[in-house]
């Protein structure tokens, strides 16, 4: 009775998997007369934690059913032992429960990608009504990066914390972490840039914030006295030079995130290492774009920037949430 | 795929045999004579003599993007120093030859035989040579070279000044080092330099002075800080204004010291300019595979880059602390003393705005990185100035080299450390020939002592 409860279930996620496909379908047709991309977008984010919340429930039931076949499997055991058992009922239990396992692991996973590709298209249907609405505020829509003359390649390895002495004979020498020897270079030059970024690392300079609830965006920012000694390229931080930047943040409605306090934090994965300052928002020059003071990078490589919201803020249902939420921030340097 | 099973048809039993007939011949030969065992010998040396001069000609080769990369570390690249935002008069010559009286002026300290140069002395690279450096007293510290010290935004091992004006102030009314008052010095200072404080600063209020206490500083002994704080504010200003005057001076003087060229920037520069024949006249085989594993496998270069060979970091290395001190706080105390510091660019007496003060302003004032860590030393001379470490910890370069071969990481006291200390550092196994070779690059970078650089002071050596 309850499995075939589970099917039906099964079933119905499925259609509702399906429905939502051709949604899917119908909004990628018509994506050009889209009117409202920020509005478009949210409904995207809606349809992909739908697909995400299945997807779950799939993998939750899967659990169940992985239970079951154990049980079963246990029985068959037993039944083998025993000829008065028929076995047969036992082995037929099993088949179907293996069929309905591989199912809800391949729908599960189907449907956790399918929220993954709408995420992705949420935001950047949210990007461009961003970009549409703060015309003002955002002059480059570019990853950040560090200026291309910058010749300066060295970052130090600082990978470990005070450990016992015999951890270090497990440690990598630096000779083995020279990530390739190039064909162009004689010398063989250690923890060369770019070490332990992940290639399909998101270094988007737009991003949701980690509970959805709103968007930023990022940009070094350069008035009139400072743009002579920072570099053209509007994509670009310095090396080793105080500089500004401007965080835009916007609600899931695209308004201006207003008057609230956000807290400034940064590392470097790799390293163990946060920034060399301690950055500040100073000022909010226009409703929803603040001034962030204070960024420094010493070295190139991957930094991780991120903005706390307040924890009072009030969420979505209106309710306080003591989990503050946040933007992260990825830049490969 | 052919070829070799060509070769693979031709190794048959037969020519084996034929084969083994040659070896037993020649062994054979070389019992009964001495004549071709000798070839035999000389034919192996020269083999290896051609392996060598072949081995060597690779060493020197470096290709385009070898000398882009090491492009950075020439001397000649280094450039003028940063602006100074906080000291107004940092370019002003007059007061850089005021700040050179100040530098090796023993006069002013209060047994008349201290001054900078005690500490910090030309002709050792601005070093003493000591583990814990001597004045009137003995220091907590070893006396860092202050060549280069104009392009680093912290100064002190720990970072504890932000300025060079600033940090000159500090030996002044340390009693292990001048031991003298603020008030004392500054009036001394006054009656000794009255033109040339004139002529770069402007009145001196000398009449104001006189009616003033012996000696006062709010960093003295107990009578002095009273004297300080019986006087009025205005006193309190008037003393303060010139004595930061004097860091002023002292600095401008510190940022006219410049580096002449070494060995290393000399092959650099041919290196730069494709004068291949001469490279080998420059650094010796040994020296260029110190080079060449001083960006490479002994990967120093990632934190002693630049032409000054540091990245004005702070890194915990772990360099052991003495059993009988207390450990080292490093960083994490230098930015506590600098909050509370009288002197920094946010202060009075500095000619910046609070706007241009960006690295006060944004002083990362916790972290666990901070604990224990220390400034990256310039490896500029670096032959020249041991003992090596903050304390002095390492005799000689070989020591020092051995403790990052093998580094033991800083032990945690719970009672003194504030967290577990940060540990930037890991483990090289260079092999004894690769120490020696890194050993033997390090000491390319000494400059030769300019005898006729006006500001090294060199004068009085040379006497």
């Amino acid at each position: 009775m309850n499995n075939k409860i589970k099917n039906l279930a099964a079933i119905i996620i499925t259609c509702c998997m399906l429905g939502t496909q051709a949604n899917n379908l119908a909004v990628e047709s018509t994506e050009s007369i889209i009117k409202n991309p920020i509005e478009h977008a949210v409904q995207l984010m809606h349809q992909a934690n739908q697909a995400n919340e299945d997807s779950r429930q799939l993998i939750l039931d899967a659990n169940t059913v992985r239970k079951q076949l154990k049980e079963q499997r246990t029985a068959l055991i037993r039944a083998k032992n025993n000829p008065q058992i028929n076995s047969k009922e036992s082995q037929e239990k099993i088949a179907q429960l293996v069929e309905k396992l591989e199912s809800n692991q391949t729908q599960g996973a189907n449907l956790r990608q399918q929220s993954k590709l709408l995420k992705q298209q949420a935001a950047e249907h949210f990007e461009k009504g961003f970009v549409q609405k703060w015309k003002q505020w955002v002059s480059n829509t570019e990853p950040l990066t560090m200026d291309d003359t910058v010749k300066n390649i060295f970052a130090h390895n600082a990978q470990l914390r005070s450990v016992h002495k015999n951890m270090l004979e497990k440690a990598n020498t630096p000779e083995e972490t020279i990530s390739q020897k190039r064909d162009d270079m004689s010398l063989q030059v250690p923890a060369l840039v770019e070490q332990n970024a992940p290639p399909d690392l998101n270094i988007n300079a737009f991003k949701f914030s980690r509970q959805e609830q709103y968007f930023a965006h990022i940009e070094v920012h350069t008035d009139e006295t400072t743009q002579s000694s920072q570099s053209k390229n509007v994509a670009a931080v310095p090396l080793n030079k105080i500089h500004q930047w401007r965080l835009m943040i916007s609600d899931i409605n695209g308004e201006p995130l207003e008057n609230v306090k956000i807290q400034v934090e940064g590392h470097m994965p790799g390293h163990v290492h946060g920034l060399p300052t301690a950055p500040e928002v100073t000022q909010e020059i226009a409703p929803g774009v603040y001034l962030v003071d204070g960024v420094k990078f010493q070295m190139k490589g991957w930094w991780v920037m991120k903005f706390i919201l307040p924890s009072d803020l009030k969420n979505k249902a209106n309710s306080v949430d003591l989990n503050p939420d946040f933007f992260t921030f990825n830049l490969v340097l | 795929m052919e070829k070799t099973s060509k070769v693979n048809k031709g190794c048959n039993p037969r020519s084996i045999t034929i084969g083994l007939l040659f070896v037993l011949l020649a062994a054979c030969t070389e019992q009964n004579t001495e004549t071709p065992s000798d070839n035999q010998e000389l034919a192996k040396k020269t083999k290896t003599e051609k392996k060598i001069t072949s081995d060597t000609k690779e060493l020197y080769q470096f290709t385009d993007i070898d000398i882009q990369f090491l492009e950075p570390f020439l001397i000649s690249n280094l450039g003028e120093p940063p602006k100074s935002v906080s000291n107004q008069y940092s370019e002003n010559i007059d007061a850089a030859k005021l700040g050179k009286k100040l530098f090796f002026d023993a006069s002013l300290s209060n047994n008349k035989q201290v001054s900078c140069a005690t500490c910090h002395q030309p002709k050792r690279y601005f070093t003493d040579g000591l583990a814990f450096s001597k004045a009137t007293g003995v220091t907590k510290r070893s006396s860092p070279s202050v060549l280069g010290a104009a392009y680093s935004p912290w100064q002190f091992w720990d970072g504890r000044k932000d300025s060079l004006w600033s940090q000159a102030l500090g030996p002044i009314e340390d009693h292990n080092e001048y031991n003298t008052s603020r008030l004392t010095y500054v009036r001394n200072f006054l009656e000794k330099y009255p033109n040339e404080y004139q002529n770069v600063f402007g009145d001196i209020k000398l009449d104001q002075i006189a009616q003033l206490p012996k000696s006062a500083s709010p960093k003295g002994n107990s009578q002095e800080i009273k004297n300080w704080e019986n006087m009025s504010k205005t006193q309190q200003d008037l003393i303060n204004q010139v004595f930061s005057h004097i860091g002023k001076a002292i600095m401008a003087y510190q940022r006219q010291l410049t580096i002449p060229p070494s060995r290393f920037d000399h092959f650099l520069e041919a290196l730069v300019e494709k004068r291949e024949a001469e490279l080998p006249k420059l650094l010796s085989p040994q020296e260029v595979k110190g080079l060449r594993l001083f960006v490479g496998k002994a990967n120093c270069a990632s934190c002693h880059n630049g032409p000054l060979f540091t990245n004005y970091e702070f890194h915990n290395i772990g360099a052991p602390d003495p059993i009988d001190k207390p450990v080292e706080l490093g960083r994490y105390q230098g930015v506590k003393d600098l909050v509370e510091d009288e002197f920094t660019c946010l202060s009075k007496w500095s000619d910046a705005s609070e706007q241009d003060c960006a690295e006060m302003r944004f002083l990362k004032t916790s972290g666990p990185e901070l604990v224990g860590a220390l400034k990256t030393p310039t490896l500029r001379n670096i032959a020249e100035t041991a003992p090596y470490m903050q304390m002095g910890q390492f005799e000689n370069l070989q020591q020092v080299i051995t403790h990052y071969n093998f580094p033991a990481p800083p032990v945690y006291n719970r009672e003194q450390h504030p967290n577990r200390p940060h540990f930037d550092i890991l483990p090289l196994k260079l092999t004894t020939q690769e120490v020696v070779e890194l050993e033997s690059f390090l000491h390319t970078l000494t400059s030769p002592l300019p005898k006729d650089d006006p500001w090294w002071g060199l004068e009085k050596d040379i006497d």
